[in-house]
């Protein structure tokens, strides 16, 4: 009988960033965490974070009163300990896990600038990100659709499935575990695919609601995320 | 194959027309991934050996796509021993009579919509 191994990153999750003065002057006229200040996401299992439908909120809790704030926030000005949730439609992007917001003033490209949904920071404010399940934040595969199995490193292994969407080439997931857990991981594959169905899917990990789940197979193994690279974006 | 599990899918159509609806075998699945907070595409390897595969896309419930793809490997691998109806994973179609055939199923309920892209 087929089993379905499943793949989940840790989602819902969330960051918090305090925004320093040295951020401030690096983000001075441009997108607010480029530059050579990032707010960049970690500790998620190691994935970028690349597609704002990853994010279900951006907030801002201001340290002290700001006038310099989008019109759809609070008449654009806020006060402090005000929390304003941002438009991520407008003001917010997202790529290789460097969350980026758009001031509502400056003197740069008035590209970067949204005076109706930005939000220029200032030190000391708090932006927190919320994250969900996005694109290619979780998959399934069928045990027949794995192609092979081959280590990375001595704390990685990555797993070759059929693509979903074209035929002919490879999705990987490459995941993150203990050093030196290749054999057991393959054995535990083995094992899996030669065992009873357990009338559901296989975790190989699931980093959903909440918490870590991986089957007992896999248990020891050390799993601690993965990189989910299949061979073209959907 | 014998024995083999045949999954079906159909949008709120009338199964009139193409891609109102669509059965696959089982062996034919390649995986499912999500693509935002509210949708899971299921990938079956085409019919015709394109060189992209058939596409079902789902709206589902919001952050349910661990527990939709649970029931749909619980629904592709359970025993077809004995029985002659085929796997309903979802049909969103109601308004079919009820001498249509044997499809007695809704499936999945958390799938609340779907497109069939045929390669």
């Amino acid at each position: 009988m087929e089993k379905y191994l499943y793949f989940r990153k840790f989602r819902p999750a969330s960051q918090s960033f305090t925004i320093t003065s040295t951020n401030v002057t690096n983000w001075a006229n441009i997108d607010q965490g480029s530059a050579t200040s990032f707010m960049e996401i970690t500790g998620l299992g190691g994935d970028d974070i690349d597609s704002e439908t990853e994010i279900a909120s951006v907030t801002v809790t201001a340290v002290g009163d700001n006038s310099n704030v989008g019109s759809n926030y609070s008449g654009g000005a806020v006060v402090a300990g005000e929390v304003v949730t941002l438009d991520l439609g407008d003001a917010v992007d997202i790529a290789n896990s460097r969350l980026r917001i758009e001031p509502a003033s400056g003197t740069g490209s008035g590209a970067n600038i949204d005076t109706a949904n930005g939000y220029t920071l200032v030190a000391g404010d708090i932006v927190t990100v919320t994250l969900q399940q996005g694109l290619e934040t979780c998959a399934m595969y069928p045990v027949s659709g794995l192609m092979s199995v081959t280590p990375a490193a001595t704390g990685s292994t990555v797993f070759n499935f059929k693509s979903l969407k074209a035929n002919g080439t490879i999705d990987t997931f490459t995941v993150a575990h203990a050093d030196g857990k290749y054999e057991e991981i393959v054995n535990a594959i083995n094992a899996i695919q030669m065992g009873k169905d357990k009338g559901g899917i296989v975790k190989v990990i699931d980093g959903g609601e909440g918490g870590l789940v991986i089957d007992a197979g896999l248990a020891g193994c050390g799993i601690t995320g993965f990189v989910y690279a299949p061979t073209a974006s959907y | 194959m014998e024995n083999e599990n045949y999954l079906f899918f159909a949008d709120g159509g009338d199964n009139d027309q193409a891609n109102d609806a669509i059965m696959f075998p089982a062996s034919r699945f390649h995986g499912a991934v999500s693509t935002d907070n509210t949708t899971l595409e299921f990938f079956f390897k085409d019919a015709a050996g394109a060189n992209s595969n058939d596409d079902i896309s789902c709206t589902i419930t919001a952050d349910k796509h661990e527990a939709v793809c649970n029931e749909f490997a619980s629904l592709a691998t359970r025993t077809k021993t004995n029985t002659n109806n085929f796997t309903v994973i979802s049909d969103l179609n109601g308004g079919l009579p009820s001498n249509e055939g044997p499809i007695s199923a809704v499936g999945i309920t958390a799938i609340t919509a779907m497109t069939i892209t045929t390669a």
